[in-house]
């Protein structure tokens, strides 16, 4: 597969970074011990391209506004710590140091303590706000986002994007009381009057090949801790932020629409991507309508986190992709719905209508609010005056005057005026200007770098309906070339440079400049911690599975040709040999049968897999498509075999 | 449009002096065109500078036209004709009306040119931009399908060497009424006028000719709008005229709508007088061609898009003066690598000459839901080839009423033949690969073959291009619906690329 296909959009292609060649010494991976949330390699080439500035850059990501209203807490993922901003002063106050990538914040009932999730460490800090200390760190989940105060005075909840799933903390005892099954990635947490938590999802459930994808939006009775609803919304990807209405009526998610089902031919009239606003009733078995947050000639894209205005009259949204916060008209979108007590009075076939109804936002958005590069996360001021707007690629929060609708204020966190090679190729990567009417960002099918989890019919070397392909992370790829599901890009340059402006973006894509800056940031995208892979070496299912790996005879004593190991076209360190191999998984909509052998770098977080995303997950490859051994030998293994065999290669 | 404190009267009096005066406040160098009251001919290209002094640049040319001033305000591409009998070629020159350089040859008339974003070509790194043009041209030789006038179609052409070509010329439309006043979009697209059925609408295509879209104007309405402009960002607003005769030399009332959304956002601007010809100003405001009267000549204004009146930059009676173009340095608007030609995206042999066309939802048609189309009830697709009659003699030309000659479909001057049919599938969706480069209408079919309805405008596939359309007609604010349609599923497009049936009247 290319890269094209992979990064579907522009950097789709960008799985493996075609360097390899003559692009100087290859860096030595750096491997790390990290305790229970697994060992940490960085294989990218980010020491190639960083700078001693490049580690000084804040990239604030979340916000949270005290109740008394004197200060803003500000989570940096990019230095690891908790900023303190006093309002209305709007200077930095304090910095407080915690794990790795900090997230959620939610402050204890007293005020006393902040919690704070740790995505790399999954694990809750717990902050002592008179000392300025972590006071102890609670182990959750995996990849732990989003936070909310339980029923319980002593109850949160964590949600895991890691592990699909919720931590229910005890914040007395500070551990972890019980687990609640969610979506396939849950992201953002809302709690309702009634207790009940809403849940967004940022990758779909797993769905029927060449369907569309569906996002999950999970209602957990908070009284009882039980989950009480599974609320499917179709067509729907990346689910991040989400709010709940102060009048009770909706809880709002923003996400994105993807049309990957589509032959890529055409940017124009919303063919590739767009973006909305879920729209879900709180009452019990509530319906669901998308209302598109884009306009006929030009896209909102990549919209992040979501909040409402005190009274409810008025909901904010971040564009990240156009460097815009959106400015919704809540009456008027519950208008056009038609909501009456708490229902939404449209009927499923207006509904199905108004989510492709690109003319619709002229009815509910209210302004568009340019802000600094690459605006994330939103917070109300206690008195709900003020908006803050996390610009995270620009470390600065905007400050917004919420009935003027006015920028007030920008505070500069303290980050580097400089602009690196990386910091230039981060913009970059998170901007939709490089596409036709803006409509998507690298970012749009790359969310944090990985992938949106869709198969894209990219239409070319063949016609639309023959060519499609997984799109696959950045994560790692550096020195994974070539890329390209037919292995045809040999660099990132190429993948990311003009083919992709060709086929996806409608644009003329990057000059030489731009492109190498990108190629720099993706070269410098590093793997997140491998929570299969433990500091203290190969668990011993892990052991058995790298025999069945490596092994040179089968459970009847045949001899297993060197070409049909898995060892092979897998090996260490990356997991491919960098060749093109055919291992029976021709489809009758594939032109040939010739793929190139991709990388098994935390291969875990990416499913679905194969070159046309046909399994959701690694069991079905060889169960069920591999009859013929063509795709290894492996249908000797019994079940207990191909289980270790999955659990270690889990561990790359 | 109401006029400011300073007239056209005392436009006139300093004329008499030899220059003319900076009424409005327009502090930059203008370039227009001044017609002779009397005469279908004998435009010229006059240069004024702030302050009110004037220079003809084109006193060696018959007659030149049509002004587009490059995106670093230092060339000029016009329209021009040496001698009255030579045709109209696109010549290009500094903005001093020095070093002119005929850019087309053999071209007819070739009128209208436009700078395009410097585009590359050059696959696969396509690193290697160029400059690029567009105009219009009657280089074929053929009747529009009112044989009214040599039909004229947009061209791409650069302005440098690819490859081992001197440059490239591409024709990048292919309807059979006419399309004229094409312009440039910060976006990239070319916005021109096409003719549709009883007069012209707006439409949209990529530089290159991809991605023909409608922008704004019905094909049933008699109202033509032409000469449109953008207005610099943040307004984004697009200006036209608008008329039920011939709005780009007899003018007609000035109208915008929001580039936000287009098709619903129309407002009239003024009506009084006749209006032609707007351009933009860098800040966001317009100046534009306007008289009073039938009887009195036009001259420019600047025009308070809030206040909605005028004051006088140029008038003089002896004159038109229109087509005012700021000499000033402008953003350049979006490059796009086309999927086309030596481009294409179809790697596949044979296709340099066809193009992939999927329509999702036959169905999903405001004149289907109109004419009560039951689903189901279309079985096949015809796509329907017109073929212009050729040029035999000038004098040829007709003026049936238009009551008659614009509602007749197809054009009663166009022969049409089959390209062939294909299968409509139970979801609504057809897919084909289609001889590119040809003009060409759908039919929808019932099983019996009876026509349930057909298309009242020229569509077609660049060589090399693949197209997809959410349904026939639809509401262009929809969006498509992300699904795989049962035509896609078969994978294989029905072929409507062999050799198409003999020229004769569609059925």
């Amino acid at each position: 597969m290319t890269l094209s296909q992979r990064l579907m959009g522009l950097i789709l292609a960008l799985t493996m970074t075609g360097v390899g060649l003559g692009c100087g010494s290859q860096p030595e991976p750096q491997v790390t011990a990290s305790g229970e949330s697994g060992s940490y390699r960085d294989l990218s080439r980010r020491n190639l391209h960083a700078t001693a500035v490049d580690d000084l850059y804040l990239s604030p990501l979340q916000l949270l506004s005290s109740r008394d209203g004197h200060t803003l807490y500000v989570a940096c993922e990019g230095t690891d710590e908790i900023l303190l901003v006093g309002l209305p002063g709007h200077r930095v106050t304090g910095r407080i140091k915690v794990g790795r990538q900090p997230f959620g914040m939610l402050l204890s009932d007293d005020g006393d303590e902040l919690y704070v999730s740790h995505r790399w460490d999954d694990d809750v800090g717990i902050i002592d706000l008179r000392s300025r200390e972590m006071v102890a760190r609670i182990p959750v989940g995996e990849d732990p986002h989003g936070l909310a105060q339980g029923s319980a005075e002593n109850e949160i909840y964590v949600v895991n994007l890691g592990t699909d799933d919720v931590s229910i903390v005890d914040t007395d005892s500070r551990r972890e009381v019980r687990r609640l099954g969610a979506g396939n990635a849950p992201f953002g947490i809302a709690a309702v009057a009634d207790g009940r938590m809403f849940l967004s999802s940022q990758y779909s459930n797993p769905a029927a090949f060449r369907s569309p994808p569906a996002l999950e939006l999970t209602v957990i009775d908070g009284e009882a801790g039980i989950v009480r609803e599974r609320r499917p919304l179709p067509g729907t990807v990346i689910g991040q932020g989400i709010a709940a209405d102060p009048r009770g009526r909706f809880v709002v998610t923003a996400l994105e629409l993807p049309k990957n089902l589509l032959p890529q031919t055409q940017v124009y009239q919303g063919w590739m991507v767009t973006f909305a606003l879920a729209f879900s009733e709180v009452l019990a078995g509530g319906r669901t309508a998308l209302l598109l947050i884009d306009e006929p000639q030009q896209y909102f894209a990549d919209p992040y986190d979501v909040a409402f205005a005190a009274d409810g009259g008025r909901l904010f949204v971040t564009s990240s992709g156009v460097d815009v916060v959106t400015v919704i008209d809540v009456d008027a979108a519950a208008n056009v719905l038609q909501m009456r007590a708490g229902r939404i009075g449209l009927n499923d076939e207006s509904i199905r209508r108004l989510a492709r109804d690109l003319g619709a936002s002229s009815a509910y958005v209210e302004a568009r609010i340019p802000t600094p590069a690459n605006p994330k996360g939103l917070a109300l001021a206690a008195d709900g005056s003020r908006l803050y707007v996390a610009c995270r690629l620009a470390d600065q929060i905007l400050v917004i005057d919420t009935e003027a609708l006015t920028v007030i204020d920008s505070i500069d966190l303290g980050g580097p005026e400089q602009v690196t090679r990386l910091r230039q190729g981060a913009r970059l990567f998170h901007f939709a200007s490089i596409s036709f009417q803006q409509q998507m960002s690298c970012n749009t099918c790359h969310p944090e770098n990985n992938v949106d989890g869709l198969v894209y019919d990219i239409a070319v070397d063949g016609g639309m309906g023959r060519n499609l392909v997984d799109n696959l992370s950045l994560r790692g790829l550096a020195e994974t070339a070539p890329f390209k599901w037919t292995g045809k890009n040999p660099n990132l340059q190429r993948q990311e440079g003009p083919r992709a402006a060709q086929l996806f973006f409608r644009t003329h894509g990057f000059n030489a400049d731009q492109n190498e800056a990108i190629v720099a940031y993706i070269e410098s995208i590093p793997q997140r911690p491998n929570r299969h892979r433990r500091a203290a070496g190969l668990t011993p299912e892990q052991r058995r599975g790298k025999q069945q790996f490596e092994r040179q005879r089968d459970n009847l004593g045949r001899y297993i040709p060197v070409g049909n190991r898995c060892v092979t076209c897998h090996p260490q360190p990356f997991g491919t040999d960098r060749r093109r191999h055919d291992i029976g998984s021709r489809a009758a909509h594939d032109r040939n049968g010739v793929f190139d052998t991709p990388h098994l770098l935390n291969v875990y977080e990416r499913p679905p897999f194969l070159h046309d995303g046909r399994c959701w997950s690694l069991e079905e490859i060889w169960t069920q498509h591999n009859p013929a051994d063509t795709h290894g030998a492996t249908n000797d293994m019994n079940k207990g075999q191909l289980n270790a065999l999955i659990e270690y290669i889990k561990t790359f | 449009m109401r006029l400011g404190r300073t007239s056209a009267a005392l436009g006139l009096l300093l004329m008499t002096l030899g220059r003319l005066p900076a009424a409005a406040e327009l502090e930059m160098s203008l370039l227009y065109v001044q017609a002779p009251l009397t005469t279908s001919s004998g435009e010229q290209i006059v240069l004024r500078l702030p302050g009110g002094e004037r220079r003809v640049l084109t006193p060696d040319f018959a007659a030149a036209a049509d002004p587009c001033v490059s995106f670093d305000g230092q060339q000029v591409l016009f329209a021009g004709r040496r001698r009255t009998t030579d045709g109209w070629e696109i010549w290009r020159m500094q903005a001093d009306g020095s070093n002119k350089r005929q850019v087309t040859v053999d071209m007819a008339d070739a009128r209208g040119p436009v700078w395009l974003a410097p585009a590359a070509v050059n696959a696969p790194n396509f690193d290697d931009r160029i400059e690029w043009i567009t105009f219009t041209s009657t280089a074929k030789g053929v009747w529009d399908e009112r044989q009214r006038a040599p039909l004229a179609n947009l061209y791409a052409m650069s302005l440098a060497p690819v490859g081992e070509r001197p440059f490239v010329l591409w024709q990048t439309t292919y309807g059979l009424g006419g399309d004229r006043t094409p312009t440039v979009l910060a976006d990239g697209r070319v916005l021109f006028a096409s003719w549709q059925r009883q007069g012209y609408g707006l439409m949209t295509i990529s530089w290159a000719g991809e991605n023909l879209n409608p922008f704004y104007g019905s094909h049933d309405g008699l109202l033509s709008q032409l000469s449109p402009v953008e207005l610099p960002a943040p307004s984004r607003d697009i200006i036209f005229v608008e008329a039920t005769g011939d709005a780009e030399t007899e003018g007609g009332r000035l109208a915008a709508v929001s580039m936000r959304r287009p098709l619903h956002s129309w407002r009239l601007l003024a009506d009084d007088g006749a209006y032609r010809t707007p351009a933009a100003l860098p800040e966001g405001g317009l100046v534009v061609a306007w008289r009073g009267s039938d009887t009195s000549s036009f001259g420019l204004y600047e025009f308070d898009l809030r206040a909605g009146r005028g004051t006088v930059v140029v008038d003089d009676p002896a004159w038109h003066e229109f087509q005012p173009v700021p000499l000033v340095p402008r953003s350049t608007p979006r490059g796009r690598i086309p999927t086309v030609d030596f481009a294409s995206v179809l790697d596949v042999e044979g296709f340099k000459q066809a193009g992939q066309l999927q329509c999702l939802n036959v169905y999903e048609s405001d004149r289907a839901e109109r004419s009560g189309i039951l689903a189901g009830s279309i079985r096949r697709v015809r796509l329907v080839e017109g073929v212009p009659l050729p040029i035999l003699n000038p004098a040829d030309s007709v003026a049936l009423p238009e009551s008659t000659a614009d509602l007749l479909w197809p054009p009663a001057h166009v022969q049409t033949r089959s390209l062939g049919e294909a299968p409509v599938e139970a979801d609504g969706s057809f897919y084909v690969n289609v001889a590119g480069d040809r003009p060409f209408y759908l039919e929808t079919l019932d099983e019996n073959g009876g026509v349930l309805g057909a298309m009242r405008s020229w569509m077609w596939v660049r060589a090399g291009d693949q197209r997809g359309c959410v349904g026939c007609h639809e509401n262009k604010e929809l969006t498509p619906e992300n699904r795989v349609t049962e035509a896609l599923r078969r994978a294989r497009p029905m072929s409507l690329v062999g050799d198409v049936l003999p020229a004769e009247e569609a059925p």
